[in-house]
């Protein structure tokens, strides 16, 4: 039996208001969640047993860049060369791979299994022209699939039509998912201890502080009616981007286009930071490791925080590292929480108290296999196979993760029209949300950098590049 | 439900919004303009903000994998200090959320 709970924020992103079912062992395995969770655990499990065994490699395939003399044109992709056997054998795998999870989950699901694989071959063919056009080698650096996906997936639905017979492989959310219970594999927890207490102190001290001054901001000073945009914006401003935002959005059960607000922002911003922070830091002469420390703890992708903070030594690029290490433990933490928050204080009705049991039958089970899947490689794997084996696996399921994510955004860009995205600017609030609370988080992180980094209060880490 | 249109902000609110959103689309110009240069870039290093994850950055275990510090803090005290310092803040966030 569902029941109403809820219509305190707008709408989530499959229905006008938050319904939570009872829980049942069977939905274990009918419901999305869970079955994103087993899917993905079958993933981790082929790949495991590949890199263990060394049979065999479980690896999902991808288009290598192009669009340069060095990487050469994107012919070589259709011309019969090694390189495009190579990358056109590695896509079919992920094809059949992905299709049969989740196919057969659909089915699971109760939906019409043939249906759904007719339709996903027409999206995952979009999703390959999208992972095609971000491998070239400029949109490769700088913006890759999510901007890609959204663009195409745009361009299609407001200007031409989403057919009907693509529809029943828009699922957003169930990609989302999977993708996240993969990204959870590599959520090495043990990592915490790499930077011991500057890393804690730096990335773990601030992420909270940025993320409650952001939620009070867009909450109660700019009276933004929609919290789950806030929620999503503060996570990809506080811990790391697209990933936290993912990431929180699925665990607040934010709109679409609140996704895609904070994914675009976040990437834009990210650009902008990675070429000026390092140019700043050389202006003021500021050191290496409070400079590599403020970059990691505030330039939201982890590829901007690599250059740029090479681009200021490799101390710095080291030190930078290090938090963003940190920082991307925190996505599982950050999500939970989320998940508690908006289950136990947003989507509940005035003077209704939540137990544990409502908050169970509420909560996003997904987390449960992302946090799972953390935990097991942090603790288990790790200390079993090695550390150099575990990054084989996750270095093997990562592209499947990717994969998923692209379809995501894809099926986003795909039911996302221009006039609903206009109506979220809500006169520009979630801009000035953006703005103000990175500028905070700019400050802040710099503060606890320099007390903790810069020798006046505590000694300087000794760091070996 | 009500339309997050009527959400329209006030005047002096008004100026703040028009500032942000004025700072976005130079925030967008300037990033465009950085891409087309191919700004930012460090030799010998062939990826970008394009890789959101760490485990995007190609050979990321380079970047990763090493342990360039020698922590001294047992990592059962680091994972206590973790846990105290989110619980704390989570129940600040629920109590300011309610007060404010």
């Amino acid at each position: 039996m569902s029941k109403k709970v809820s219509t305190v924020s707008p709408a989530p992103i499959n229905d006008d208001v938050v319904v939570a079912e009872k829980f049942q062992l069977s939905d274990m395995l009918h419901k999305e969640d869970w079955l994103s969770i087993w899917g993905a655990f079958i993933i981790i499990a082929i790949a495991s047993l590949g890199v263990i065994s060394g049979a065999f490699a479980f690896k999902a395939g991808t288009f290598g860049k192009w669009g340069n003399a060095e990487n050469g044109s994107l012919l070589k992709f259709f011309n019969g060369s090694e390189a495009c056997l190579s990358a056109w054998s590695g896509i079919l795998l992920t094809l059949v791979a992905l299709i049969i999870i989740f196919a057969v989950s659909n089915q699971l699901m109760g939906k019409n299994i043939t249906r759904y694989a007719v339709a996903f071959l027409a999206l995952f063919a979009l999703t390959c022209v999208v992972r095609l056009i971000s491998s070239q080698v400029t949109f490769s650096k700088y913006l890759e699939y999510a901007f890609w996906a959204l663009i195409l997936g745009l361009v299609i639905s407001n200007l031409l039509k989403v057919p009907d017979w693509l529809k029943p492989a828009i699922q957003t959310e169930f990609y989302i998912k999977t993708g996240l219970v993969l990204m959870g594999a590599s959520v090495l927890f043990s990592n915490i201890q790499k930077f011991g207490l500057y890393g804690l102190g730096i990335a773990w001290a601030v992420t909270p502080v940025v993320i409650i001054f952001m939620w009070l901001l867009g909450t109660k000073y700019l009276k933004m009616e929609n919290k789950r945009m806030v929620m999503t914006i503060a996570a990809a401003t506080s811990v790391c981007g697209t990933s936290a935002a993912i990431a929180t959005a699925a665990a607040c059960k934010a709109k679409k286009t609140d996704l895609t607000f904070a994914v675009g922002i976040s990437l834009i911003f990210t650009v902008l930071m990675m070429v000026g922070m390092p140019l700043f830091c050389k202006v003021v002469a500021l050191d290496p490791m409070v400079g590599g420390a403020w970059i990691g703890g505030t330039v939201d992708s982890t590829g901007a925080v690599v250059l740029a903070g090479n681009a200021l030594g490799e101390l710095a690029g080291q030190v930078a590292a290090l938090v963003k290490m940190i920082q991307n433990i925190l996505i599982g933490f950050v999500a939970f929480a989320v998940a508690v928050f908006f289950t136990t204080k947003v989507d509940k009705t005035e003077n209704q108290t939540v137990g544990a049991s409502e908050i169970w039958h509420r909560f996003p089970k997904f987390i449960l296999g992302f946090l799972g899947a953390s935990l097991f490689f942090s603790f288990v794997f790790q200390n079993t196979i090695g550390v150099e084996a575990t990054a084989k696996i996750l270095s093997d399921i990562k592209e499947f993760q990717t994969w998923c994510f692209a379809l995501a955004f894809t099926c986003i860009g795909l039911e996302t029209n221009f006039k609903e995205m206009a109506e979220q600017f809500q006169g520009g609030k979630p801009f000035v949300l953006y703005i103000v609370g990175q500028v905070f988080n700019l400050v802040l992180t710099f503060v606890v950098a320099w007390l903790l980094l810069s020798g006046r209060i505590f000694p300087i880490p000794n760091i070996t590049v | 439900m009500k339309k997050e249109k009527s959400a329209k902000p006030r005047t002096p609110m008004r100026v703040v919004c028009t500032t942000g959103i004025l700072l976005f689309v130079a925030a967008v110009f300037v990033a465009i303009y950085m891409m087309y240069h191919n700004m930012g870039q460090v030799p010998g290093i062939d990826f970008g903000p394009g890789q959101y994850y760490y485990t995007d950055i190609p050979g990321w275990q380079k970047y990763f994998l090493p342990d360039p510090y020698d922590n001294p803090v047992p990592l059962g005290v680091l994972i206590a200090l973790f846990f105290a310092w989110g619980f704390l803040m989570y129940r600040l966030w629920i109590y300011l959320d309610r007060k404010l």
